[in-house]
């Protein structure tokens, strides 16, 4: 299969799962490769895919089943994540990954629920309620050979065969194409507020984090924000308060009655690392909010934004590393285990060099916004020890051994 | 349960293979005795046992991809055990296989607190994990019943629960990294002490896999800090329905408890006897709440749970006024097992999950089997999650009950499937219900899953027989356009 910069064919629409496999069995028959899009929010996200046929399947959208009693939401793939969110407020429920919604209100949110599943989003609550991959219960999908099958279900017990749920999600469309998918949702919480502590310097700002992560008043997330980053939030304390200093944010959610105790115990606990003020619960709302959609890091020309996933207690070591190179902005998101990195575009945007410094603590870097000609060029995903690289293809080989859907999005060649 | 067809040829080469592994990973490594091996004839599953061909007990990751290098190239089968604890026979040996056992890799590596982070070799047993840190005020959230006993390792295989799910989730929500072995020997980190392994979630495939994808040789863990206080509420109900709705209403409020067990009258009648728990004996259904965290926070939805399942007709609420209490509360249904072999020589214990709504149906349709196969039964429930754990009564010496309770057994499982659930919540396929899969799964839904085995294991030497009714060779799976309905392969083994 000859890899091309244009579709060959005319995209196609693809109406319901009967029309998704015809489809993906006339590629089989073909021989040819498809591009896979939703609402085509995460176009730049992964290497740019080059096939013969764009495959749309944003028709395939609206929501089967919400059973709130029961934590499960079942939906079509390409069922907007708006329509998701709004459907869940409505009976006091959430996404508990919280992914970032390409937008700060969740009414303008941007994308599919198939979507956030297929790149493993999740927001500042992932630390303590994990991610998007641990809230797909089960799904519907067409693999690359061209066969309907399903795994997983609706109840969140179950361990009958094998969990490719977890595989499905992060696989940015290369294994298979889900069409409907099965999903835990929760309570939203009744109240949420912030604790901001203006710590000395980075190192200052880990041990106020470890403090409060080590404590059992249960924070829900933690972030450090560095003085250039600060001055970009919408939240005026924030900007005041982080001109010269790093700002250590707790947020604290729950039951009303709870939060109010949890906070003063944080606070009183976290006194000896610097002057402290308390976000209300709009201003947290919306700092939680640009935390999520990086907002923190502008998008900006000659600019390109890396996800650095490392242990939590590294994180701000690692960030003041990070800082010393030129013209690096970032800031850290669960309680230090994920760095937010805007980087001088340069040859490689930082590839290099960020990820040997990642060779100590353990962790990857993802390029998540760069220009096309980059992600052609630089491997957008850590690159794998060759026993795990080999492991990969022959897991992409077992769900599309002809390497049709999506080609290339990942890895060379997966 | 038929199993594959022993190799004669392997069999008759015992002595040799055990002579090669010595040389490989040392005589204390390598057990070959028959007396010796019987200790490793069976797992939970008891009924089913095997004395294995070999007994290899390698002491670190470089002597197990040395065994798996060695078999991968004799075409050797494995079947890998922890602490042979599994109840659905996944450590259960083949005659003409390799066990092997991971109890010697048994040492914690290293507890980091500022990662809030354990690793932990995996014959460590879930237990030890928390004792090591509960000085420090932390534990490790999965609790399975067997958790004094089970390794992490095995946990990790069979994706464990225990009853504070709900809340803390299984196994695969609470590991962040392993290191494995695959069949041809290489040895691979996946994830570490940062979340979200990179690339495909091969952490979550590995987690639950029952040992056929490969052997897992390291695991780091997260661990939490223990909630300041834990309550427990004991709420009696005249009827399993008024209890189901009480669970429904109590999560639909936004309550997430951290446990929420239920017991039908023939357990509670059980347990009460066993422990004198003060459970209300005349109650259809028994609810156990347990609330955790500050201590505010519990106070307060200990009322609103009360206000609740008031509102759903409740015959009797307690709340546990101190920790001795709590634990008492807890103690009746702990020994739920045990209290059931008391009054029955035997018992089979059942594991499907269904959607909770479904819970009065289950239980008519389980009350009209139970009269049809003439054998008692009493539930068990992890309310919160759905996840059933009926125990079927019979005595293995009357002639034919065992067979009666097996085929209870499996109609329970097939209502759990036709109520919109599954076979298995948290105690594994193995061999028990291996030839239940045909049930839940398409013909191409498991040829599907039997591919990414071939990714890992091409030569179906890792554990064959488990989890997979019909096994069918890789290169036949791997080709294209196969004939649906038609057997093209008619000397494929199936069991």
């Amino acid at each position: 299969m000859k890899a091309i910069s244009t579709p060959s064919q005319p995209p196609r629409d693809v109406r319901d799962a009967e029309d998704l496999l015809e489809a993906v069995q006339s590629a089989v028959a073909a021989k040819t490769t498809i591009d896979l899009r939703g609402s085509g929010r995460h176009l730049e996200r992964g290497r740019p895919v080059h096939a013969d046929q764009i495959v749309n399947l944003a028709p395939m959208s609206g929501i089967v089943t919400y059973e709130p009693d029961e934590l499960v939401l079942i939906a079509k793939a390409a069922t907007p994540l708006s329509d998701i969110l709004k459907t869940l407020d409505d009976a006091g429920q959430m996404l508990a990954f919280d992914p970032p919604l390409g937008a700060l209100n969740p009414e303008e949110a941007k994308g599919t629920l198939g979507g956030v599943m297929a790149t493993n989003l999740a927001g500042p609550r992932r630390l303590v309620a994990g991610a998007a991959r641990d809230y797909l219960l089960g799904f519907q999908a067409i693999s690359g050979r061209g066969e309907q099958f399903q795994s997983g279900s609706r109840v969140m017990k179950n361990v009958t065969g094998y969990d490719l749920s977890k595989l499905m999600v992060g696989s940015y469309g290369t294994l298979a194409v889900m069409h409907e998918v099965t999903i835990k949702t929760m309570p939203k919480p009744e109240y949420g507020v912030s604790l901001i502590v203006k710590a000395r310097d980075l190192e200052n700002a880990g041990a106020a984090m470890r403090a409060a992560f080590a404590s059992p008043h249960e924070p829900t997330a933690g972030a450090i924000i560095p003085a250039q980053t600060s001055i970009y939030s919408k939240v005026k304390k924030i900007n005041d308060m982080g001109q010269q200093s790093v700002l250590v944010v707790i947020r604290i959610e729950g039951f009303k009655v709870s939060v109010k105790d949890r906070m003063k115990a944080i606070s009183d606990l976290l006194k000896p690392y610097g002057e402290q003020l308390t976000l209300t619960e709009k201003e947290s709302d919306t700092l939680q909010a640009e935390l999520r959609e990086v907002t923190l890091l502008p998008e900006q020309k000659n600019r390109v934004l890396w996800k650095i996933s490392c242990p939590p207690h590294q994180g701000a070591g690692l960030m003041e590393k990070i800082l010393a190179r030129p013209h690096c902005r970032a800031y850290a998101d669960w309680a230090g285990g994920l760095i937010w990195v805007s980087h001088p575009a340069g040859h490689d945007g930082g590839a290099g060099p960020l990820r040997e410094l990642l060779t100590a603590t353990g962790g990857h870097a993802t390029l998540v916004s760069a220009p096309q000609s980059m992600r052609e060029t630089t491997d957008v995903f850590h690159p794998q020890p060759q026993a795990l690289q080999d492991l990969t293809r022959r897991v992409k080989a077992s769900f599309d051994p002809l390497g049709i859907l999506n080609p290339g999005r990942m890895y060379e060649g997966i | 349960m038929q199993m594959p067809e022993p190799d004669q040829d392997i069999i008759r080469q015992q002595a040799k293979i055990a002579a090669d592994l010595t040389k490989l990973i040392g005589a204390e490594g390598v057990v070959s005795d028959q007396n010796a091996m019987s200790v490793f004839e069976s797992d939970g599953l008891n009924g089913y046992r095997q004395t294995p061909m070999v007994v290899a007990l390698p002491a670190n990751a470089q002597d197990v991809a040395k065994v798996m290098k060695y078999c991968q190239k004799h075409d050797i089968k494995i079947v890998p055990r922890g602490a042979g604890t599994s109840l659905s026979g996944g450590a259960l040996p083949l005659a003409d296989a390799v066990l092997l056992g991971l109890s010697r890799m048994n040492q914690i590596l290293e507890i980091d607190y500022e990662n809030r982070a354990v690793v932990a070799q995996p014959g460590v047993t879930n237990l030890a994990i928390t004792h090591a840190v509960e000085d420090k005020g932390y534990y490790y959230a999965p609790d399975p019943s067997s958790q004094i006993a089970c390794s992490i390792g095995g946990n990790v295989a069979e994706n464990s629960g225990g009853v504070h799910c709900l809340k803390y989730g299984l196994t695969t929500n609470n590991l962040l990294g392993i290191e494995m072995v695959t069949m041809d020997g290489e040895i691979i980190r996946l994830g570490g002490k940062h979340l979200d392994a990179e690339g495909y979630d091969l952490l979550g495939v590995m987690t639950g896999s029952e040992g056929l994808l490969g052997i897992v040789t390291e695991v780091t863990v997260r661990i939490l800090q223990k909630p300041a206080t834990r309550k427990a509420l004991l709420i009696g109900f005249s009827s399993s329905l008024s209890a189901g709705e009480a669970v429904g209403a109590i999560i639909a409020d936004g309550v997430i408890p951290a446990g929420m067990e239920m017991m039908d009258n023939p357990a509670i009648n059980a347990a009460e006897d066993f422990v004198a728990a003060g459970y209300p004996r005349e109650a259809d259904a028994l609810l156990i709440v347990e609330l955790d965290g500050p201590e505010a926070e519990v106070k307060a939805l200990t009322d609103r749970v009360a206000a609740i399942v008031k509102t759903k007709d409740a015959t009797s609420i307690r709340v546990s006024e101190t920790e001795e209490e709590r634990e008492l509360f807890w103690a009746g249904r702990k020994s739920a097992f045990p209290a059931i072999g008391r009054i029955s020589p035997d018992y089979l214990c059942m594991d499907g999950t269904i959607p909770r709504r479904q819970l009065p149906e289950m239980l008519s349709r389980m009350s009209r089997m139970s009269q049809q196969y003439g054998l008692r039964v009493a539930n068990v429930f992890h309310a919160g999650d759905g996840n059933l754990h009926p125990l079927i009564m019979f005595d293995s010496n009357a002639p034919g009950e065992l067979e009666r309770a097996e085929e209870f057994g499996a109609d329970i499982l097939r209502s759990c499937v036709e109520l919109g659930g599954v076979l298995t919540g948290e105690h594994g396929v193995g061999v028990e219900k291996r030839d239940l899969m045909h049930e839940m799964f398409s013909e191409d839904d498991l040829k599907q899953q039997q591919r990414l085995k071939c990714a890992f294991d091409p030569g179906h030497l890792l554990n064959p027989g488990k989890v997979f009714p019909v096994l069918h060779r890789c290169a036949e799976l791997g080709r294209l356009h196969v004939h649906h309905g038609q057997l093209p392969h008619p000397d494929l083994p199936r069991f």
